[in-house]
């Protein structure tokens, strides 16, 4: 090819600003998001705090105490909720409708631990002393795919972090879809 | 002015710079929608800040910035961005060139092809991107000068290598 002039970038980007997305619905998208991060910490503060007062309860007994005789590390929930089921990380996607027929059940999963913040499997821990959920199937995915776990407002969808991305986005986009409805349906 | 006639207002470009950058239509909307909610979440500062569409264009870079760091690691494109479906549109040599293009910018370290972006998509002066990726002017002019540079020198070896 000829060497790129910057008229050429010019060209290829308006190109291909052309074919971005259709911006319709970003608005309640976005605020559902913000929704559905603040249920998703919400869940994952009381599990954290579940599993902070077990922990302390087990350093009492034991005797432990931080520098000085005052209380250990701190917490900060600020994760994506995820759990660990046979071996992979599932993070929580979406709040979906539950569904109208019974789906099966496939086990107990343990819920991670937060470490820091952001929605990425790097934000989140493997706790030695888990707080267990069940975990059950969602309709029309595999469950080396998605997995749900009951939740007060609906069923969090949580996505497997072992997808290769190009499984990953197409079943993303569906849950997102699917939690923007539920929303919508219980606003 | 509320969160949601910034949105009505400011989306549609927010979402064009998504996908220029990111060349991917699931990754481009999930780009939006988290510079959105984190406008959302400081909607005071946002409202308060001189140029309100300029502070959530910074929030969107900074995001695709760290995404790409998180996901360098992990991730690499295997095909040609979504941004490649233009293909009818035009003459054949002209959108064979385009998508060679794609792939040399494609190449291009995630900050040098955010500058060129910010640059010749979204007509930013070099204060502008400066301020956009948090910074210097004259960082700018280096990262786009090595950019084209090196653009420039990828496309003359290929065309060296087509050569019969």
């Amino acid at each position: 090819m000829s060497t790129p002039t910057e008229q050429q970038l010019r060209e290829l980007f308006a190109a291909d600003a052309a074919g971005a997305p259709d911006p319709g619905g970003l608005a309640a998208l976005t605020l559902h998001r913000v929704r559905r991060r603040r249920r998703v910490r919400t869940t994952a503060a009381t599990g954290l705090i579940a599993a902070v007062v077990v922990v302390g309860g087990v350093a009492a007994v034991r005797g432990d105490a931080g520098p000085g005789g005052g209380p250990g590390p701190s917490v900060v929930a600020d994760c994506s909720f995820a759990v660990w089921f046979e071996g992979t990380m599932y993070v929580a996607e979406a709040l979906v409708r539950p569904p109208a027929a019974p789906v099966a059940e496939l086990g107990e999963a343990e819920v991670a631990s937060c470490n820091d913040t952001g929605p990425l499997p790097g934000g989140v821990a493997r706790p030695e002393t888990p707080r267990r959920v069940t975990a059950s199937a969602y309709p029309g995915y595999g469950p080396e795919q998605v997995l749900t776990v009951a939740d007060p407002d609906g069923v969090l969808a949580l996505l497997s972090a072992d997808l290769p991305r190009e499984q990953r986005l197409p079943i993303l986009a569906a849950l997102q879809q699917a939690g923007a409805e539920w929303a919508a349906a219980t606003d | 002015m509320t969160f949601e006639q910034f949105v009505a207002a400011q989306g549609a470009p927010l979402l064009r710079l998504a996908f220029v950058l990111t060349g991917d239509r699931h990754l481009a909307e999930d780009l939006a929608q988290t510079a959105l909610a984190d406008a959302y979440r400081h909607w005071r500062k946002v409202t308060a800040a001189q140029d309100p569409p300029a502070y959530v264009r910074r929030m969107l870079v900074n995001a695709h910035l760290s995404w790409r760091r998180r996901r360098s690691s992990t991730e690499r494109p295997t095909d040609l961005p979504d941004t490649a479906a233009d293909r009818a549109a035009g003459p054949g040599d002209a959108l064979a060139e385009r998508d060679q293009l794609r792939m040399l910018l494609a190449g291009l370290a995630p900050r040098a092809r955010t500058v060129l972006v910010l640059r010749y998509y979204a007509d930013l002066d070099d204060a502008a991107i400066a301020e956009a990726m948090g910074v210097s002017a004259s960082a700018v002019r280096a990262t786009a000068s090595r950019a084209l540079a090196s653009l420039r020198t990828t496309a003359l070896a290929e065309t060296a290598q087509e050569a019969p």
